[in-house]
């Protein structure tokens, strides 16, 4: 038994930071008191099972951690739900999102806030055109020990689990690239290592519409690799009223740490169990695929990676919103974060001010069960 | 296997018998339409019954086609929307096992215990089927027994066939036809009505008998019905025939008392 207990905490199931957090500890025992545990199996088959008890008791949870998740993310952001809820939706799927807003609607503090609200490590890379790859993977540096010199592999913001690259548009091709590679592959190569990233990895960049001078537009191959591209819009008068109140005193909001890595694997892991019927699922392939007919507006549409993205996103609302299936509602609801950076319009469309938006309204309208 | 996975399949097998039973009282409703129509516009029975049984077998036949597409689970679901998206859910993923799947299906087969069978089942159209149907068969044993006739088609078409033995026909084969039936009728010693075109005058019959170009009329109605031999008319080229002429038998003295008397009532006229 204490072998197993070992194993556990090695695996960093505790999370003593928190008064909200998931009481792992307590869990731990309850599951290890009524674990029926064959001598015969192996440790990995223990902690499979262990995991699939862990998973049971997360789900039974799950009502409680999401509305956890969302009452500290409150406390520091102001309205913004859906915001934030598809930023929630992104970290259940594995994936990345970009966020794209006029200055100074909160990006970043919503993605600080929610790192600090999991027990994730998170890292900051502010983008501008000189920033080199090695300042984002880690390099090598020179070390003396005993007299002689040695390299080190010093290791980037990139290690870490949460990273918010702020104004992604502002860095050098070249280090877009590298970022890129890293969230693609989840691992850096730097010389002839090859380090793997932490799990879970997100990169939450963010991008200004505005300001495009001295920028770098991310490529369509590139925007592809984000999961969600979420535009933040501008709060309404009583939001701004409430923000503005919650700044303007000394008492300044904190956040407390709610969720713990192991428990946010056993959501993502969740996520991906949600069952889903086969006429919703070929719904949803039917929409991404509609966008590559779409001839009048689109030039080009998205990708099958948009079609696992879609699926998977509607996998991940069903689960925030306490159902056990996905509806039909999700993938629609979904289509738009999914959709919105992975199609190019045509000119003439551009022209006339048609958004993607609006192109992907048309798509749900038009495709049929 | 689970529990809302069987009571799909006996709610399937319902489903299935229950469309089969009413498009078996459409098709009968049909049926008997097309039949009542027809025996009221007083066609043959032999083929009213096979004129009123194609349009039963042609929507037959699109029921099947269209049954064929439809998914009884979305049937389900629409009568329980309490059910919807999560019936379906749980049927596609039966071979797969989860502690999410598991809680779906329980909350599935609990929903699905209060399903009534009879929800199914639609009284309004049963009722008004049969409804149809017994207003239908009053229909055709009333036209059938007090032969009840909204349109005799018989009379009209049926009269044309029994005279002439042929069928209508328009434009010009139709006046090739009515020439040719002309030039069959000449030489028979009856007329349109089958009376012998006869004429007795002074106990004598006259051929009374209309040759092509004479286009005078004539009345055959006065005619008597007994038959008389005649030698037939040539039929072309027309040649005349005289008719028989009126003679008195007056006796000679009576004859030369007239001439007389017409001789003096000239020369009286004359002085």
């Amino acid at each position: 038994m204490e072998d197993y207990r070992k194993l556990f905490k090695k695996k960093n199931f505790q999370s003593e930071e928190s008064e909200n957090a998931i009481d792992v500890e307590n869990l731990l025992n309850s599951e290890l008191e009524h674990a029926e545990v064959s001598p015969e199996l192996s440790y990995e088959e223990d902690y499979l099972k262990y995991t699939d008890r862990h998973i049971e008791k997360v789900y039974k949870d799950s009502g409680k951690i999401f509305k956890s998740i969302f009452n500290e993310i409150n406390k520091v952001i102001v309205g913004q739900k859906k915001i934030i809820e598809q930023l929630v939706i992104s970290l259940l799927c594995n994936n990345h999102a970009l966020l794209e807003s006029y200055p100074g609607l909160g990006k970043t503090l919503m993605i600080s806030t929610l790192a600090r609200i999991m027990d994730l490590s998170f890292s900051r890379i502010q983008c501008t055109p000189d920033l080199m790859p090695s300042d984002i993977t880690g390099t090598y540096v020179v070390e003396e020990h005993g007299g002689s010199k040695v390299f080190r592999f010093e290791r980037g913001p990139v290690f870490a689990n949460i990273v918010l690259a702020d104004e992604i548009n502002r860095a050098s091709p070249k280090t877009q690239s590298a970022l890129l590679e890293s969230m693609q592959e989840k691992q850096v190569t730097v010389g002839n290592e090859t380090y793997i990233l932490d799990k879970p990895f997100f990169v939450l960049a963010t991008q200004n519409p505005i300001e495009q001078e001295g920028t770098y537009p991310l490529p369509e191959a590139q925007l592809d690799r984000f999961l969600f591209k979420i535009l933040v819009d501008y709060p309404s008068f009583e939001e701004e009223d409430e923000i503005v109140n919650r700044y303007t005193s000394n008492i300044s909001p904190t956040v407390n740490r709610v969720i713990d890595k192991d428990t946010l694997l056993s959501l993502q892991r969740l996520t991906r169990e949600i069952p889903i019927a086969d006429d919703i699922k070929k719904h949803a392939i039917k929409i991404v695929m509609a966008t590559r007919k779409d001839q009048q507006h689109i030039e080009y549409g998205a990708s099958p990676r948009a079609s696992i993205g879609l699926i998977l996103a509607a996998k991940a609302k069903a689960l925030i919103s306490g159902r056990d299936y996905v509806s039909i509602e999700d993938v629609h609801e979904m289509a738009y974060p999914i959709l919105r950076h992975r199609i190019i319009l045509t000119f003439e469309s551009e022209r006339k001010g048609i958004t993607q938006d609006m192109v992907i309204k048309e798509i749900l309208e038009t495709v049929k069960d | 296997m689970y529990k809302s996975v069987k009571m799909i399949s006996e709610l399937k097998t319902l489903l299935n018998k229950l469309t089969t039973y009413n498009v078996l009282m459409d098709s009968i409703v049909i049926f008997l339409l097309f039949y009542a129509i027809l025996i009221l516009i007083d066609t043959n029975t032999f083929y009213a019954i096979v004129f009123a049984i194609i349009p039963p077998i042609i929507y037959l036949i699109l029921v099947f086609i269209k049954n064929r597409k439809i998914n009884t689970i979305l049937i389900i679901e629409q009568e329980y929307p309490c059910l919807k998206e999560k019936l379906r859910t749980t049927y596609d993923n039966i071979d797969k096992k989860n502690i999410i799947l598991k809680n779906l299906e329980m909350q599935v087969s609990k929903r699905m215990e209060l399903i009534k069978y009879s929800s199914f089942f639609n009284r309004k159209r049963f009722f008004s089927r049969i409804l149809l149907c017994v207003l239908l068969a009053l229909i055709i044993l009333s036209a059938t027994f007090a032969n009840f006739k909204v349109y005799v088609l018989s009379d009209n078409f049926g009269n044309i066939s029994n005279t002439n033995g042929k069928s209508v026909s328009v434009g010009e084969d139709a006046e090739i036809g009515a020439i040719k039936e002309i030039e069959n009728e000449i030489g028979k010693n009856y007329d349109i009505y089958g009376a012998p075109s006869v004429a007795k005058i002074e106990g004598e019959n006259i051929d009374l008998k209309i040759h092509p170009g004479f286009g005078s009329e004539v009345s055959v109605r006065e005619t008597e019905t007994k038959k008389e031999t005649f030698s037939e008319s040539p039929l072309f080229p027309v040649e005349s025939e005289v008719a028989g002429s009126y003679q008195e038998n007056i006796p000679k003295i009576h004859k030369e008392v007239v001439k007389n008397y017409f001789k003096e009532l000239a020369s009286s006229e004359e002085g």
